[in-house]
């Protein structure tokens, strides 16, 4: 990041590795919230400009990507509400499914995943992501999502207690 | 329940079983395809906008290099200053165990003396803090201690492997 700060060749090329080392994250979250694979990229691109933006100067008290998380879904809810598809950002995340991937009909398979994801509120599914996808500290989640590490705790906890309940998923509590 | 390891298991953090842990992440963890002209443009106008940057900004390091050459020739002073002396027998200490001569005990006489017993050079006989008639490892440990004691004294007998001798005091 200091290298990046110093402008020039050098800086550029600093940026260029925070861009391939970071670009595969940003469009795999900008897609959880615009469910379009070109939109994401679409998306990814706004926050690596936004991010330029920010140099020189820029310094970080916490990890890029928490730094980076609330751009790409400010944008990406941005982008998701032009296409005029959703109203309000709140309903654009009760509306987001989860991922498809393919399942094979049984219990615990992709698609009942899925499903339980997708039957759980916006607010703990994200945290869900952020924490266990993403791999996100409690602290560095609650940094992303503006909100006190114990709303992170609660969110999480809750989320978990309806995986362990779904008859999808708890087969993996019950090893 | 197989669970991701806990890097602070006094922690209460809610925790999700391995297997599901990993499904979720292959879910999330789509391989995508970059388009050439995406990357291009936006490693263009990074190169145009980092072009653009003041001169001064492209140089930080040179608000550094005056205070850094400032360090290395302090800690250059400071490494060969305690080894040499003008009467060409070493460092006379003042105070036992003052390797660097600083009027005082402290962590960096240890640290000084480890370096130079590390390096395979002969100390100078009167940093035989601990009295054995020889300079080593014990009597970095000996000055260590003595360093780090509330007192300034440490009795340099007792949790050193059996250290024998007096440990000296800071003035």
């Amino acid at each position: 990041m200091d290298t990046a700060n110093a402008g020039g060749s050098r800086g550029a090329d600093a940026f260029e590795a925070i861009y391939h080392r970071h670009r595969s994250w940003v469009v795999n979250t900008a897609y959880r919230f615009t469910q379009d694979r070109d939109a994401a990229l679409d998306v990814m691109q706004d926050v690596f400009m936004y991010l330029l933006g920010k140099f020189p100067g820029l310094v970080l008290t916490a990890k890029l990507t928490t730094f980076l998380y609330p751009v790409i879904k400010h944008t990406a809810l941005q982008a998701r509400r032009k296409a005029g598809r959703f109203a309000g950002s709140d309903e654009v995340l009760s509306e987001l499914p989860a991922p498809r991937t393919p399942g094979t009909g049984a219990p615990g398979d992709g698609d009942d995943i899925e499903r339980v994801l997708t039957a759980l509120p916006a607010h703990q599914r994200e945290v869900l992501l952020l924490r266990f996808v993403d791999g996100m500290t409690l602290q560095e989640a609650a940094v992303a999502l503006g909100v006190p590490v114990g709303t992170v705790k609660s969110r999480i906890h809750h989320a978990i207690r309806s995986l362990r309940e779904d008859p999808g998923t708890k087969k993996f509590f019950e090893v | 329940m197989p669970t991701r390891d806990d890097p602070n298991p006094q922690t209460d953090e809610p925790r999700l079983p391995d297997e599901l842990a990993d499904r979720l992440s292959a879910m999330h963890d789509a391989r995508l395809f970059f388009p050439p002209d995406i990357d291009q443009a936006v490693l263009a106008k990074a190169r145009a906008r980092f072009g653009e940057m003041p001169e001064d900004r492209r140089r930080p390091w040179l608000r550094f290099a005056a205070p850094a050459a400032a360090a290395a020739i302090a800690l250059g002073v400071w490494t060969v200053w305690p080894f040499t002396d003008s009467t060409g027998g070493g460092p006379a200490l003042a105070v036992a165990g003052d390797a660097d001569r600083s009027g005082s005990v402290d962590i960096l006489d240890a640290f000084a003396m480890a370096r130079l017993i590390d390096a395979g050079q002969t100390p100078p006989a009167d940093w035989d803090v601990t009295g054995d008639g020889q300079v080593d490892r014990a009597d970095v440990l000996a000055v260590a201690a003595i360093a780090v004691s509330l007192s300034g004294q440490a009795d340099v007998t007792e949790g050193y492997g059996g250290i024998e001798g007096s440990g000296g005091a800071s003035s």
